[in-house]
Order: C-alpha cells, then structure tokens, then sequence
C-alpha cells in the first residue's frame, strides 16, 4: 500500500470539498451568482452531429461523384452485380423464369419442383455425410413443406446461398490480409468491433439510403453482421498453425505466396470451417432483420406472425429459419470434411491452436471442452438479439413500406 | 582421402533481445554466458563451428535448450542468424537472395521434422510430391517420382491414406520420402525419432543406415538421445547451452570426452560398442595368429570370434597392413568396462 502524501491528501480532500458543497447548494449558487449552468447542462452547449451527418450521407447519396462516376452509379451496379445471380437462383427455386415486367411478363421456364430440391439435397447430403445426413436434410425440408413455408424458404435460402460464400470469401481476404499486413491488423480490428457492437437497426437506414429497399440491402446488412467471425478466425487460424508445418512448407521450395495459399491456409481449414459455421449461423440469424429492407422469405413471414400477434404463426415460421440452419449447417461442414480437416499431432510440445467461441451462432462443430461457454454465449446473445428486437418496435411501425 | 566440405559453418550465432545485434559488436567473442544474461539476451546458439563432409552422418547432440534446433534452423537459414559465415557448397548462404534460397532448397535441401509437419488435406502420395507440386511438376510426373520414394521408404500400399490415418512411424515415413524426393544434397534431420515409441524408434534407425547405406547423402541429424547419436554417426557435435563443446567421433568422445559434462553422457555407453579394434589393438607380437579383422571393425562385433579362439589376431589397417593384434583378454577388459591401456 503507498503511503498518501501531503500533496495528494490536500488534491483529494480538496475535490471531495466541491463535490460536497456542489451536490448540496449549487441551486443556491446558481441564484446567487447567475450560473445557471451550475444546475442544468446548457441546451446550447450540446453538439448537433446529427443533422450534419444526414446532410453528408444526402450529398454522398445524391450529388457524390469521382468525375463523371457518381457514387449513386457505383451503388446502383454493384446490385446489380449482386443481384443478378440472386434473382437467377430464386427464378430456379421459386419465381420461375420470365421475360419482361410485371404485367407484360412471359414466363419461359417454370421453377424447380419441390421433389427435386428436396431430392438433390438429400443426395448431396448422402455423398457429403452419409445417411443421417440425408435423413436430417430431408426431415428439415418436409417441414418446411408440411408447414406451407416452402416459397418462403426457398426465397431465404437463394438470398443465404449468395450471402454465405460473399460472407466467406471477403472475410478470408480480409483475415489474410491483416495476418499478412499488421497495419491492416490495427486497422481492421476497431472496425471489426464497431461491426459486431453497432446494433442493426442503427446502420439500417443509412443502407436504405444508399441501396434501396431489396435484397441488395439485405445483402449487405447481412454481410456487415455475419462476416467479422470469419476475418477474426482466419487470422487466428493462420497465426495457429504450428510452425513446423510453416517451416517444412519454406523447405519443400515454397514461394511466400505458395506457402500461404498451399501450405497454411489448408492447414488452418479445420479453424476456416468453424468460421464458416458462424457466417451461416449469423447470417439465418439475420434473416428476420433483413425482411424488414427487402430480403422477403421466412423473415418476412415471422415478421408479419409478429405484427399479428399471430404467435402461433411466428413459431412454425421461426422455427422454420432454425432448421434450415442447422440443415445448410451440418452439410456445409460434411462438405468441407469430406477430406480430413483434424491434423493428428502426437506428443506435441507446440500449442495446438485455440478453437474460440466466437460471438454468436451455433455450437455445432466446436469442441465438447467448449461447449458449455458456448451455450452460454448463445443465449446472452440471443438475449441481446431479442432485446433488439423489441426496441425495434416502433422503427417497425413507422418505417415498414408495405 | 578426405572428402569435399558441404556444408560449413564459423562462428554463428543466435542471440534474442532487444540489443542483440549491437551487444554482439561491442563484445565481439568476450560474449560470455554472464556478460549475455546481464544485458538481459537470450542466447541460443554461441560462436558454433560446423564443418561437415560429403557422404558423413553428422550427428548434433544436446538437451532440450542447448541450442540444436536453433543451430540446424540457422544452417538451413530458416531462421536468420545474428552473426557468423555459413558456406554451402563454397556459396555463401547468408548472401544468398530469397529467390537463389528457394532455388537451393528445391534441390539440394532435405529436412524431416520431429512432428512430421505433414500437411493435413494432402494424402501421403501428395504430401510426398508436395515439393515437386511447388516448382510446378505436372502431376502424373511428380506422382510418379513420389510412387518410388514411398516404396524406398516401405510405405506402398499407403499411398492413398491421409496422415491422421497413418500411425507416428507411417507419417515419419512419409516425411522422410517428401524430403528425399528432390534428391537433396543435404539431408536435415530435426529429431525425426524422438515423438515415436522406444521400438519404433530403434526400428527407424535401422531404416535410416539401410537408407544411407543405398543413398550416401551428407546427413545432419539432431538428437537429444545419446545412444541414438553413437548409433548412427559417424561424427557428433555436443552441445551445452547454445555452445558446442566437442566435436568427434563416436570413439573419441567416449574415451576422450573434453569435459564432465560429455564424459557425463558417454560413461554409461558400453566401450565395446563404440571402440574399434584399431584402437584397442596391442603392438603386433610374433605371432602366430588365428586370424585376420580389420581395423574398423567394433570390438562387440568380433569379441565372440576374439574370445572363442586361443590365439590373438592380427588387425589390419584400410590397406591391408597389420598395425597390431588383439586377444581374447583385451577384449574382455573392454566388454566389462576395466580401463584400456592405450
């Protein structure tokens, strides 16, 4: 314990003296002297970011230009680069394919029948992870069908099988890039946090703004939420793997660029994989979030239940988006397991690379050691979503187009 | 008849710290263990001196901390060191770009490692090929070569497999035929027995004399086992804290080890196995005589012969001059570890 010296005994005893007297009889104070502002923080001092900041995020919507490319331009064709293999995807799943708009439109090719889709996953499912699942894969989409939520399912997970390998592919660039580059390491990790602690309702609206209601939005709303995991374990996988591995990669003759792209990010796929189940798992989890500006399908379905307090209706629905979760889930990870992922290390003396509990998602494929601090990281998380949730009532109400 | 130098290095060392590279400068070899410590580095190799010939099994012995993986890393300059000259081949290895680097371990290094390293998603044929994958082999080619290393180091029949498929010894195999499928000059062994089980272990080396004894690579090999070392080479280097301390022959170190701390290791190794007849032989006597043995022949290995008859034998040197002879009463001061008069 250090002792207290005269200098900081008058310095403290002096701050709790103001305090004192401030608490008890500033009103009097204030009256005596004029200071208002002893009492109550001035109105005039408080700063009004807000309005300059919509003023900025107009002129960058409507006027913001790099010569003759506007911004709005460079929006308007990134959707549609994005969009296109959407829409093809739900034309085959669900919308059937057509020539024209609206009212002129001429259909060409009808959609996929129900059987094939079901049938196709559940051979997909059979060669990937044999027949358990097959028979989970199946089970989930006869319930989908049983429940009558088979064209909104169908509508999710086209906008799922878009949002997921973008998901994937940036975040393993962006994980590479800050194992390559500490700059972009420091730079990307504050980012990473405002990513994952900004509520989504707060960057919905500026994403309106500059996409439009669809599934552009939804896209990146989506994306935004579901792709930090995925940068923070690429780096940590690739920081993980043993450096043996790395050293005997520089003594097989490999280039820089051969030994990360042959040598460590294969070795790290068992770490990639758990990444992988996170995009997924956040990315259903952002399904609801995102009916509200335009993805449509089984979030848009538990949207209205909620809107009806129809409860009823929003379960079968809900519970609708969790198993196809687990469904995509289990079969992206059969997929990637197809070869051996796990490396046998016998009577290692080097650090086997940690397998964290990211936020959120499912438990699915991480180890048993983990999984109580998982489950309850789950449910802190699903706790705050719900919270969400709720105070998003009234965005709800006043904002919804529909 | 000496052969060429491979590899050699002067003066190397590895120093971690914030100052490592100025302390060095000031202190040049007065960069005692104490002065080291003071300045608060962590030295891991020390003014080492290697030079190692073509054909020769190089051995580099020490404990876990003395330094030898740190030493072999720098040799194969996987790890940069802070100071010293190292010559491969007459080129200096140091000044060597990274390309000229890659260059040179595409064909002329090896190096197995004490955990396999092997990659994980490959099977054992690919892990095999993976260094002629990386200069761009077509695959029918670079599977091919990999076939035949695999089948010299015994493993066909387990092409297919994935390394967690394989036990420890398999998987050490197929390190040994992804280092050997470039057809190196100079072959790095980091510990390569040293995670497998005792039997293992000893059927390993035998696998790796039966290899050297087909292929004649210059072999440094790292271990912390002493009776793995006597084994296998023909000279060893022994390391204490980042230093070496002797270099020798298997023999010499154990009938002249420099300090206590060698002659530590060496006196539970038995005479027998180590001291050739060359050395134990006495001045050659009138005779007659049983028979003839060479030189380099280990007493163990004749002692039988030695002991059965009543007459000494004649030892002859490599060229077939008799430099002494021996008796089956010398052989037994050796096998019961009395003192030899030398």
């Amino acid at each position: 314990m250090k002792r207290w010296r005269p200098a900081d005994l008058l310095f403290w005893g002096g701050l709790a003296l103001v305090t004192l007297v401030l608490s008890l009889a500033s009103k009097q104070i204030g009256a005596a002297t004029g200071w208002k502002w002893l009492t109550k923080f001035p109105k005039g001092w408080e700063l009004h970011a807000d309005r300059a900041i919509s003023t900025a995020m107009k002129w960058l919507v409507e006027d913001a230009a790099l010569g003759p490319l506007r911004f709005r331009d460079l929006t308007r064709l990134l959707s549609a680069l994005v969009e296109a293999p959407y829409f093809v995807l739900r034309d085959f799943l669900i919308d059937g394919f057509q020539i024209g708009q609206g009212q002129q439109a001429v259909p060409v090719l009808p959609h996929v029948s129900w059987l094939v889709v079901v049938l196709g996953f559940g051979l997909l499912a059979h060669r990937a992870g044999g027949f358990r699942l097959a028979a989970l894969v199946v089970a989930s989409f006869l319930y989908l069908l049983l429940f009558g939520l088979w064209e909104s399912a169908m509508v999710t997970l086209a906008s799922v099988a878009i949002a997921v390998p973008l998901g994937v592919g940036l975040g393993i660039l962006l994980g590479i890039a800050a194992f390559r580059f500490r700059w972009v390491d420091t730079g990307l990790r504050p980012l990473l946090d405002l990513m994952q602690t900004v509520p989504v309702f707060a960057y919905l609206v500026p994403i309106l703004f500059l996409f439009g209601f669809g599934a552009m939005s939804a896209l990146v709303a989506t994306i935004i939420y579901a792709m930090p995991p995925m940068v923070r374990i690429t780096t940590l996988g690739l920081r993980g793997v043993p450096e043996e591995i790395v050293e005997a990669g520089r003594m097989s003759g490999c280039t820089p660029r051969q030994n990360l792209w042959k040598v460590r990010l294969p070795a790290a796929r068992g770490m990639l994989m758990v990444g992988v189940n996170q995009v997924i798992m956040l990315t259903l989890n952002m399904v609801i979030i995102a009916s509200m500006i335009g993805a449509g399908g089984l979030g848009y379905q538990v949207l209205t239940a909620l809107r009806k307090l129809d409860v009823g209706a929003g379960v079968e629905a809900g519970f609708g988006i969790v198993i196809l979760a687990v469904a995509l889930d289990r079969l992206s990870q059969a997929i990637a397991r197809r070869g051996p992922v796990v490396q046998a290390q016998r009577g290692g003396d080097r650090p086997s690379p940690a397998q964290p509990c990211l936020a959120g998602g499912g438990a699915g494929q991480l180890p048993a050691g983990r999984a109580d601090a998982c489950a309850e990281q789950l449910s802190r998380k699903l706790a705050a979503q719900h919270r969400q949730l709720l105070a998003g009532g009234d965005f709800m109400d006043q904002h919804q187009p529909l | 008849m000496e052969q060429p130098i491979i590899l050699e290095c002067r003066n190397v060392w590895k120093l971690y710290g914030a100052s490592a590279d100025s302390f060095l400068q000031s202190h040049g070899m007065q960069a005692t263990p104490e002065a080291l410590r003071r300045a608060n580095i962590v030295s891991a190799v020390r003014s080492a001196d290697v030079t190692i010939r073509k054909g020769e099994i190089f051995v580099i012995m020490g404990l876990s901390g003395s330094g030898k993986s740190t030493l072999v890393r720098c040799l194969a300059r996987l790890i940069e060191p802070t100071a010293g000259e190292i010559r491969f081949e007459g080129r200096d290895l140091l000044g060597m770009s990274g390309p000229e680097l890659i260059a040179l371990r595409r064909h002329k290094m090896g190096m197995v490692f004490q955990h396999f390293a092997l990659l994980p998603h490959l099977t054992a044929l690919e892990n095999a090929a993976f260094p002629l994958e990386v200069q761009g082999i077509d695959r029918k080619t670079r599977l091919e070569r990999a076939m035949q290393v695999m089948e010299l180091v015994g493993l066909q029949g387990r092409e297919n497999r994935y390394p967690h498929e394989l036990s420890g010894g398999q998987q050490q195999r197929v390190g040994i035929a992804r280092s050997l499928i470039v057809e190196p000059d100079l072959w790095f062994l980091d510990e390569p027995f040293s995670a497998l089980d005792p039997l293992i272990r000893r059927e390993m080396q035998d696998e790796l004399l039966r290899l050297q004894a087909r292929l004649h690579k210059t072999i440094v090999f790292i271990t912390h086992d002493f009776d793995e070392a006597i084994r296998l080479a023909d000279r060893i280097a022994v390391m204490r804290d980042g230093a070496i301390v002797q270099t020798a022959t298997p023999e010499e170190l154990v009938l002249n080890p420099a300090d206590d701390y060698v002659a530590e290791f060496t006196q539970h190794i038995p005479r027998a196995k180590v001291v050739r007849l060359g050395t134990a032989a006495k001045p050659l006597g009138p005779g007659p005589f049983a028979g003839d043995l060479p030189a380099s022949l280990r007493v163990a290995e004749a002692a039988d012969r030695i002991e059965a008859a009543d007459l000494p034998f004649r030892v002859l040197a490599a060229d077939g001059a008799p430099m002494g002879q021996i008796d089956g009463r010398t052989v037994i001061d050796i096998l019961i570890g009395r003192e030899v008069a030398r």
